[in-house]
C-alpha cells in the first residue's frame, strides 16, 4: 500500500470521515420529511454570539456589517408539517407575527381608555379560539384593557347576518351590536378573520360607536 | 529499474481519469425559512389568477441569475392564468417600467440572493488526495425577498424565504447515494440528478403564488370588497397612428 493510500485509510478509520465537513452534511442521509421538519432563522453573528455564547464565536471587532455571513439557528418543529390542514398550519405557524401586526394597528387607533373585546372568525373552531386568545394576549401585552367577554348578538340577528357576504356582515354586526347595546360607550371590538378559503393571511377590523373599519 | 504497476505515472493518471469520469454530485435541498410551510392554493390549477395582470420585477443580486428566475416565474404564473410582464432590474432602484402603459394590477418584486457559501479547503484537498472517495462538500444558502404592491404602490404582501443546498462531489458519496436511490429511495426522495431543482422550484413557485393570492385578497378587503376598477390603458394623443 502506498503512503497516500494509507493516509486515506487512516483518515477513514480515525473517524475523520464522520465529520460532516469531510463526509458531507448529515442532511444527505436524511429523508425529505426530516429535512422539512425544522424552522430556521438567520441571525447576525453578534446576535447569535449573545444568544448562544458557547456555540458561536464572538465576531471580530473589524467585521464590516455587509461581510457578516450571519448564523443560521434552527429548531425542530413541534408538529410535523402535514399533521394539520394546510391552511391551519400556514396561519398558525405565523400567528404571533400576523396577530401582532394587526393588534399594533388596532391599538394605535384608540386611546388607553378603550375597553377591548376580541373575537376571531375562522372555519375551524379550535383554530379560531387560538387566534382569539393570541389577539387578546397581544393587546393585553401592549397595556390595553381587554375584556374576557365576547359580545354576542341575539339569535335572530345572527341568523340574518349569516346570510350576508363578508363585505356587509361585519359592518352590519358592528352597527347592530351598538344598537342593541351589546357594545356601548368606550367599548371597541377587534375582529380577526379570514375572508377567503384559499388565503393564508389574517385580516383585522375594529368596531367602535357602531362603525366598522378594516385594518390595512 | 522497472516501477510497480500502481507506481507508473500513466496508470496513476488513468485511475485519476476513471475516478473523475465516474464521479458525480449529490445535491440536497433543504428549505429553511418559509418554504417548508404548506400552501392553501393549488398551483396546478390553470385559473387561479385568471384575469390578473402581474408585472414581475426580478432584482439582480449576488449569485443568482435574475433573468432565469424571471423567466421561470413568468411561466409558472402564466400557467395559472395570469397575464405576466417581466423586468430584470440590474441596478437597485432603477426600474424601466414605463408609467401608465397598460398598468398592471399587481407588481411583484423578487430579490433572490446568496446569503452564505461555505467550502472547506481541507475537504477539497482530501477529495483530491483520495481520488474523490472522500467527498468535497460545499454549502450554499439563498434568500428570496418578495413584495407585492398594487398599481398605486401600496404594499399588499411581503415575505421572505430561505433555503440551502448542500452539494457533495465525489465518487464515494455519488455511488453510495446512486445505489440507495436505485434500490431503496422512492422517486420523490432521490438525491442524485436534478431532483433538488424540481423540489425547490415547486416550493418557490407555490409560495410566490400564495403570496400573490394573499395580496389579491388583501387588495379586495382594502377596497371594502368593491369590484376591482378596470385598469384603463392611457389615452392615445390626438393624431397618433393607430
Amino acid at each position: 500500500m502506498t503512503g497516500r493510500g494509507a493516509l486515506v485509510v487512516l483518515l477513514a478509520l480515525s473517524g475523520c470521515v464522520l465529520d460532516p465537513r469531510f463526509l458531507g452534511d448529515p442532511v444527505i442521509f436524511s429523508n425529505r420529511a426530516e429535512r422539512r421538519s425544522i424552522d430556521c432563522t438567520r441571525l447576525s453573528q453578534l446576535e447569535a454570539f449573545e444568544r448562544y455564547p458557547g456555540q458561536v464565536p464572538a465576531p471580530q471587532a473589524r467585521t464590516v456589517a455587509s461581510e457578516d455571513p450571519g448564523v443560521l439557528t434552527c429548531a425542530s418543529r413541534y408538529f410535523a408539517i402535514d399533521e394539520r390542514p394546510a391552511r391551519d398550519e400556514a396561519i398558525l405557524s405565523t400567528l404571533s407575527e400576523q396577530v401582532g401586526a394587526l393588534a399594533d394597528q388596532a391599538g394605535a387607533l384608540y386611546g388607553r381608555e378603550a375597553v377591548w373585546h376580541v373575537d376571531a372568525f375562522y372555519p375551524s373552531l379550535p383554530v379560531a379560539q387560538k387566534i382569539a386568545i393570541a389577539a387578546r394576549t397581544t393587546l393585553a401585552e401592549r397595556g390595553l384593557t381587554v375584556s374576557n367577554r365576547v359580545p354576542t348578538l341575539a339569535a335572530g340577528d345572527v341568523a340574518v347576518l349569516a346570510t350576508l357576504p363578508p363585505a356587509e356582515v361585519y359592518p352590519a354586526a358592528c352597527r347592530r351590536s351598538f344598537e342593541t347595546r351589546v357594545l356601548e360607550g368606550r367599548d371597541v371590538f377587534f375582529g380577526v378573520m379570514i375572508v377567503d378559503a384559499k388565503e393564508t393571511i389574517l385580516h383585522g377590523g375594529v368596531c367602535s360607536e357602531g362603525t366598522w373599519r378594516w385594518l390595512p | 529499474m522497472a516501477l510497480a504497476l500502481h507506481q507508473r505515472p500513466d496508470v496513476r493518471a488513468g485511475w485519476l481519469v476513471v475516478a473523475l469520469i465516474s464521479t458525480g454530485c449529490v445535491t440536497v435541498y433543504q428549505p429553511l425559512v418559509g418554504l417548508q410551510r404548506p400552501i392553501a392554493i393549488d398551483p396546478s390549477w390553470s385559473n387561479t389568477f385568471e384575469g390578473t395582470k402581474l408585472h414581475l420585477r426580478c432584482h439582480q443580486a449576488d449569485g443568482v441569475e435574475a433573468d432565469v428566475l424571471c423567466r421561470n416565474l413568468r411561466t409558472a404564473f402564466s400557467k395559472q392564468g395570469a397575464a405576466v410582464t417581466t423586468e430584470v432590474v440590474r441596478q437597485p432602484g432603477r426600474s424601466a417600467m414605463a408609467p401608465n402603459v397598460d398598468p398592471p394590477q399587481y407588481v411583484m418584486d423578487v430579490t433572490s440572493r446568496r446569503v452564505a457559501q461555505s467550502a472547506s479547503v481541507v475537504s477539497t484537498l482530501l477529495c483530491i488526495v483520495s481520488f474523490t472517495i472522500i467527498p468535497q462538500v460545499e454549502e450554499y444558502s439563498f434568500a428570496q425577498d418578495v413584495t407585492v404592491r398594487d398599481s398605486q404602490g401600496f404594499i399588499l404582501a411581503q415575505q421572505s424565504f430561505q433555503e440551502r443546498f448542500v452539494e457533495s462531489f465525489g465518487v464515494g458519496v455519488w455511488a453510495l447515494n446512486g445505489l440507495i436511490d436505485l434500490i431503496v429511495r422512492p422517486k420523490e426522495e432521490q438525491v442524485t440528478g436534478d431532483r433538488y431543482k424540481e423540489e425547490f422550484s415547486k416550493d418557490l413557485h407555490g409560495h410566490l403564488g400564495q403570496v400573490l393570492y394573499n395580496a389579491s385578497v388583501r387588495a379586495r378587503v382594502m377596497r371594502s370588497f368593491e369590484p376591482d376598477a378596470p385598469v384603463r390603458p392611457p389615452e392615445k394623443p390626438k393624431g397618433a397612428a393607430p
